[in-house]
């Protein structure tokens, strides 16, 4: 998690420096979305914060991804508005990194590190935003894919050796379909 | 799951039904997953409905389709081989070399002015501990598969995986073999399908270790791994009786009193006339129960630990001992060490010591036959202990070194406790502390307990 704490300050230290120009103003969207994969279904929550410049949105973005495993996203967003109406699609990619927050399970014997892994997104959505104002509602549907690595260490005595090191990787890829609605403002 | 696609224009829907072809084709579990119907709608007046709802249609179709898509999770884990070769060769080998680095330390043994320490599985380490502020090594003695040694006069008695042997070790350099005796000790159940019993020609003389990578499902919480049901028998030293000849720890798979050798068994206690090394005979097999563990000997007694209590045997006959009391607990591994009044008595958890408790159980035994539980007191992980006069040692695993001033066994006092080391078990003789831990053995002098002073240890080479 400290890892996933300095990216975040460097990142908003960077977008906060862009937002101080007046050509970048600052847009923050917030999606509540679902998640399906072979898994099941999950919920997801993102707040993605940065600027737009013409038809472009740059921001970086975070929130909790429920999907299997309680992991946050931290990620760099890029958008596309294809045309600069008040009504139009656009086309997302985000890209960024996972990071486990376990959540509590003290019937649980082994030692868990997690290592952060891959975040990845691509999504096509559709702006409808309000008249003279520059708040919006959003919707989206695409792909998201989580990876990351856990090192399970199962503490024991080798009374009977030899022993193998109870250690175990695994190696997590989730593939899943989003679907977002959003606010952005 | 069943995806509905809806169109106004005919040309569409048969584009679609080809590529939806195409992608079945390819993947049958697709097909199984998915069916997918089509519908062309051909009236106008259905246009705009279907600009509006296109989307959301779209998004619907979306989210069902997760469910083709496959996640993957793969688990890399270590497992261990055996390596053979045939029981002539190994007894061959049994011999000494020049002194090895301490890997993988095991039992540890006093013998006047040396030390035997088990190297588990390879065999035994003699070191010259005439300056115990520098202990000096002297020997190696290759014994596959040994974890439990024990000296009686100048004869070293050494498990080699089931069997027992009897090695000359008046000279430490020039070792001889001088009697195996087959299927002595408990077969040991390394998990994962492999025994050392088997091919009686050939016994395991080294592992190797291998990565294994497998997919698995999604679902991986409650999955174990092989190698943690492999422990079965006991880390640490062997406790000889008489006291002049040698003395060691408290979890002991064998022991020797006088001219007999108690050997733990599956559920029996065998005892081994051992007078003559070369004609070391079995005299019986007293039944002890299941899930027995460990024997120390004092005086004319024999205390058993079992996973489910203690037992204690007197040895008035000591080709047959006779079972005197017992005490029971609730499960688990525990080592036990006595005195003319008291028992002491750890119990821990782990994964093959069943159980919850992780504690130190003081036992009368004043009343052989009927012993009682005097105090309990928690401990955090509690293997081997040692007891000198009033002090009593106890080896708490991560937690380290605990001393205790036990002259009131109803209130325990802690003295000392020494962190840093992972501690299994202790020998406490003439104020000197051997003890055993995974990063080495550390010797050192309690003269004041207060002030315990290290003086010596041997690192465990990585």
């Amino acid at each position: 998690m400290r890892m996933f704490f300095a990216i975040a300050a460097v990142l908003l230290a960077l977008s906060g420096t862009a937002v101080a120009q007046s050509a970048y103003p600052f847009r923050s969207q917030q999606y509540i979305g679902m998640l399906n994969g072979e898994w099941g279904t999950a919920f997801s929550l993102q707040s993605v914060n940065g600027v737009q410049h013409r038809d472009w949105f740059l921001g970086l973005g975070t929130g909790l991804d429920y999907y299997r495993f309680r992991t946050i996203p931290l990620f760099l967003s890029i958008s596309r508005f294809i045309t600069p109406a008040q009504r139009s699609f656009f086309i997302s990619a985000d890209g960024g990194l996972n990071f486990m927050w376990p959540e509590l399970d003290k019937t649980i014997v082994y030692d868990s590190r997690w290592k952060p892994g891959l975040y990845a997104a691509g999504s096509v959505g559709y702006k409808i935003g309000l008249k003279d104002r520059t708040d919006a509602f959003l919707m989206s549907i695409g792909y998201s894919a989580k990876y990351f690595k856990e090192k399970r260490e199962t503490p024991f005595l080798c009374f009977d050796p030899p022993c193998a090191p109870v250690t175990e990787t695994f190696n997590y890829a989730f593939n899943r379909l989003s679907i977002r609605l959003g606010w952005q403002f | 799951m069943i995806f509905l696609v809806v169109s106004s224009r005919g040309s569409a829907v048969s584009d679609l039904m080809q590529l939806f072809r195409g992608i079945v084709r390819k993947n049958n579990s697709s097909y199984n997953a998915c069916a997918v119907f089509f519908v062309n709608v051909k009236n106008t007046s259905m246009r705009k409905i279907l600009f509006t709802t296109r989307l959301f249609l779209a998004m619907i179709l979306m989210v069902m389709l997760g469910g083709c898509l496959k996640d993957s999770v793969t688990r890399t884990y270590s497992i261990m081989r055996p390596v053979y070769k045939s029981r002539a060769e190994a007894l061959a080998e049994i011999k000494s070399g020049p002194p090895q680095p301490l890997k993988t330390p095991g039992k540890i043994f006093l013998r006047g002015n040396y030390l035997f320490i088990n190297e588990v599985d390879k065999g035994v380490h003699v070191f010259d501990n005439s300056d115990p502020s520098s202990l000096r090594g002297v020997a190696f003695i290759a014994i596959p598969g040994n974890v439990d040694i024990g000296l009686k006069d100048h004869i070293l008695y050494a498990d080699m995986y089931r069997d027992l042997t009897a090695v000359d070790i008046f000279d430490p350099l020039q070792v001889k073999l001088l009697k195996t005796v087959r299927d002595v000790f408990a077969p040991r159940d390394f998990g994962i399908g492999i025994t050392d019993i088997g091919n009686d020609d050939m016994i395991i003389s080294g592992w190797v270790m291998k990565d294994t990578t497998v997919p698995v499902g999604a679902e991986t919480d409650n999955w174990t791994c092989p190698n943690c049901i492999t422990l079965h028998s006991d880390f640490a030293g062997a406790r000889v009786g008489s006291p002049a000849p040698g003395i060691a720890g408290s979890m002991a798979r064998f022991s020797i009193v006088n001219d007999y050798l108690y050997a733990i068994q599956s559920s029996t206690v065998g005892v081994y006339h051992v007078a003559d090394p070369l004609n070391i005979e079995a005299m019986s097999a007293p039944w002890a129960g299941l899930g027995i563990e460990t024997v120390y000997p004092f005086k004319n007694k024999l205390f058993i630990g079992s996973q489910t209590g203690m037992f204690i045997y007197n040895l008035n006959n000591p080709a047959a001992p006779q079972k005197e009391g017992s005490f029971f607990h609730a499960s688990a591994c525990d080592p036990v060490i006595a005195d003319d009044a008291f028992a002491f008595v750890t119990l821990r958890t782990g994964n093959f010591c069943a159980g919850v408790n992780n504690e130190l159980n003081v036992i009368n035994i004043e009343n052989i036959s009927l012993p009682q539980l005097v105090k309990t007191y928690p401990m955090t992980n509690p293997h081997g202990l040692a007891k000198d006069g009033d002090l009593l040692f106890i080896c708490d695993g991560k937690d380290g070194l605990k001393i205790y001033n036990a002259s009131n066994p109803n209130d325990l006092r802690l003295i000392k406790h020494l962190t840093g080391m992972e501690a299994y078990d202790a020998i406490a003789w003439n104020k000197r502390l051997i003890l055993s831990a995974t990063n080495g053995i550390y010797q050192y002098d309690y003269s004041d307990p207060q002030r315990i002073r290290l003086l010596s240890t041997i690192a465990v080479s990585k």
